[in-house]
């Protein structure tokens, strides 16, 4: 097989960083991205970018440990380097505080963060609701930056993008040796996944730049992400709800929640509402298939579910695709040469 | 009583506000002036960064650091109010890097969160061997002076735009206490040789992605000589420039070129910051503040002064603390002036 025809469905930053991956395992390989979204109106747009892990209860932790490990040291080399700003990546300090010791104090990704530690005494008098906290320092995406900086690359790579509604996988097996599904929430459809789940998410984007530190509460709802133009405040974790419209209510609650975490916030201008759906799961979805249907085979490589931790976890999955993607590769060219023989 | 403040600067305003919000009530008849050739946003204090910090050792100087912690107490207990947005005050944390082990600051227990960098860390910035981590507070004078000067106008206080020439000057018109607080121009109402200019030089760039403080610590070449970026709430600060007895406002090429070379070495990402501001100014610098009385013989008149200045690249970081000890040092001028106001006695 001389150029494989590798045809990625998704532009969010899974299948975008997907595609970026296949690219540099296989030079050889003809990539095409088909989204039906593309920044700034996909899921990861909404996103706010912070490389603090979700953990899946389903997935082996030493499996997530690896893919954000990947995830922090490729984006570490980025945010320090000339590109930075343009990608839309940066360090940013703060603290997680919990408002009851939670049962595990060291999370399994304190090691790859930076400055890892508890809080003292003196910075958990600014939170009198809680009583325990960690500080340490972390990446930030900005996300539609980062995706236009993946688009960019994946144009100088040749890669061809196109917005196109995939209906069904087997649309694409005429013109495609193997297909990469890292469609998110659209995996409910198109491959009937019924153990995938949103989970609704809504945030506010706010212009409050003297805001320079991360605080999130321990319990993941109410949260403050300082980015490179805007801060996320959030938010919500609706199991369930497909609803993509903001909630006036929920903008006030949020508002309400953050403030009590950080009151300067009450002089936050320029209040921009967004609602993202989470495509969550048990366990992330990284996984090869061949797809049969009247004798014809098709490959299919799935990377989606990765719910609230995708961008912490993204460019090991996509590694970890693009991986499976070359063993696809392998298996098809040992069939076509056994069909020569 | 009318009490003249020369200088309009962090140390003027809030020396100024102070004594207001000590005595205002004490003394009915008080009168607060402030005289000053400079206001925001052209004065000293607006052109420095804001970054809480003092000097890497205090030489013993316990009173400095007290005064240090005083103002660090009081800035984070405004941490909470609506006021700190207004204020210019936010918290941010930040590296402090060296190329050999150093003793720990005067000053560790007083920011948030102080610590040793980790390996890690370090290989954000080659060449730097060891370094500290803490958490502090930003204070932009171009909010701050401001807020300060709205408090004051609230209670009365007068502004005036003019140059005092000497002390004598106001006197004469009847002020009964004059606080100096003229920063670099001290000299010329009385001479101070130990006062002398620690020319600073910054470039402001627009580096939103930076949320932290970097200075290096060159031991060598002393203080500020060694670049530095700090975060502001709009702007980015880039410096590292301290040349002592250098009086030029002017902005060097050389010292542009050095500032921006060494800073972008320091953050490759600055590479892309887009420049919007250069400005040069003169630390007011001496080897201890200057934070006490003088009593001036004028004709038969005793005439009172408190000096407070020379706080050299530590003004804003130690500003409270002296404004409190210049309101007690004003508290011992009224006590004494009780005591001279008293029907006489045995003298006759």
């Amino acid at each position: 097989m001389a150029s494989p025809k590798v045809a990625v469905v998704g532009a969010g930053v899974i299948g975008l960083s997907t595609a970026l991956c296949i690219t540099e395992t296989c030079p050889s390989c003809s990539v095409t991205v088909l989204s039906d979204q593309f920044s700034p109106n996909t899921t990861s747009d909404v996103a706010a970018g912070m490389l603090i892990p979700h953990t899946y209860p389903d997935t082996p932790i030493h499996r997530q440990k690896q893919w954000f490990k990947e995830t922090f040291t490729y984006l570490f080399a980025i945010s320090n380097s000339a590109e930075a700003s343009e990608a839309g990546i940066h360090l940013v300090s703060g603290w997680q505080v919990f408002k009851s010791v939670p049962k595990e104090e060291l999370p399994f990704w304190s090691d790859i963060v930076l400055g890892f530690r508890a809080m003292s005494e003196a910075e958990l008098l600014k939170f009198p609701q809680h009583r325990f906290g960690q500080a340490f320092t972390t990446l930030k995406c900005d996300c539609p930056s980062y995706l236009l900086w993946l688009e960019k690359r994946l144009k100088a790579a040749g890669t061809q993008m196109y917005t196109r509604k995939v209906a069904d996988l087997w649309e694409l097996h005429s013109e495609y040796d193997i297909v990469v599904n890292c469609t998110g929430m659209g995996a409910h459809q198109l491959v009937g996944d019924k153990q995938l789940f949103p989970v609704r998410g809504q945030v506010l984007k706010v212009h409050a730049p003297w805001v320079k530190q991360f605080i999130r509460d321990g319990d993941g709802l109410t949260y403050i992400y300082p980015g490179i133009h805007r801060v996320t405040l959030g938010g919500t974790r609706e199991k369930g709800s497909w609803s993509l419209s903001p909630d006036a209510n929920t903008t006030r609650d949020i508002l309400d929640r953050c403030c009590s975490l950080e009151p300067s916030l009450q002089g936050a201008q320029d209040i921009e509402v967004k609602v993202g759906l989470r495509p969550s799961r048990l366990c992330v979805r990284v996984q090869r298939e061949v797809l049969s249907q009247g004798g014809v085979k098709l490959p299919v490589v799935h990377n989606y579910g990765h719910g609230a931790g995708g961008f912490s976890v993204h460019r090991g999955t996509a590694n970890e695709a693009a991986h499976l993607v070359g063993e696809c590769i392998s298996a098809l060219q040992g069939s076509s040469s056994r069909a020569k023989l | 009583m009318r009490v003249a403040i020369i200088g309009a600067g962090v140390i003027g305003l809030s020396s100024a506000l102070c004594i207001h919000e000590q005595f205002q009530g004490l003394v009915p008849s008080l009168e607060l002036e402030v005289y000053a050739d400079r206001f925001t946003p052209h004065t000293t204090s607006d052109g420095a960064a804001g970054l809480w910090q003092p000097y890497l050792s205090d030489h013993g100087n316990l009173q400095e650091t007290l005064w240090n912690k005083e103002t660090f107490d009081y800035l984070l207990g405004h941490m909470h109010t609506a006021a700190a947005k207004e204020m210019g005050l936010f918290l941010i944390s930040g590296y402090n890097l060296f190329t050999e082990p150093v003793p720990d600051p005067s000053w560790k227990n007083i920011v948030l969160g102080f610590r040793n960098l980790t390996p890690k860390e370090l290989e954000l910035f080659p060449g730097y061997s060891y370094g500290w981590f803490n958490t502090a507070l930003m204070l932009e004078g171009r909010s701050y002076l401001p807020w300060l000067t709205n408090r004051l106008t609230q209670r009365g206080v007068k502004f005036f735009h003019k140059k005092v020439e000497s002390f004598q000057e106001l006197f004469s018109q009847g002020v009964d206490v004059v606080l100096n607080c003229s920063g670099m121009r001290s000299g010329d109402l009385q001479p101070d040789p130990e006062l002398q200019p620690g020319r600073g030089q910054v470039i402001k760039v627009l580096a939103p992605w930076v949320k932290h403080f970097i200075i290096t610590h060159n031991l060598k070449s002393g203080i500020y000589n060694s670049p530095y970026v700090i975060p502001g709430s709009e702007f980015t600060v880039l410096g590292g420039i301290y040349q002592h007895g250098n009086w030029s406002e002017e902005n060097s090429a050389k010292d542009h070129k050095s500032i921006w070379d060494s800073c972008c070495r320091l953050l490759p990402s600055l590479q892309k910051a887009k420049i919007v501001e250069e400005w040069s100014g003169l630390r007011p610098a001496r080897p201890s503040v200057r934070l006490e009385r003088e009593s001036i013989r004028l004709g038969n008149l005793q005439a009172e002064v408190i000096h407070n200045y020379g706080h050299g690249g530590f003004g804003i970081t130690i500003h409270w603390g002296c404004a409190m000890a210049a309101a007690r040092l004003f508290g011992n001028i009224l006590q004494e002036k009780k005591q001279l106001a008293t029907p006489p006695g045995p003298r006759l």
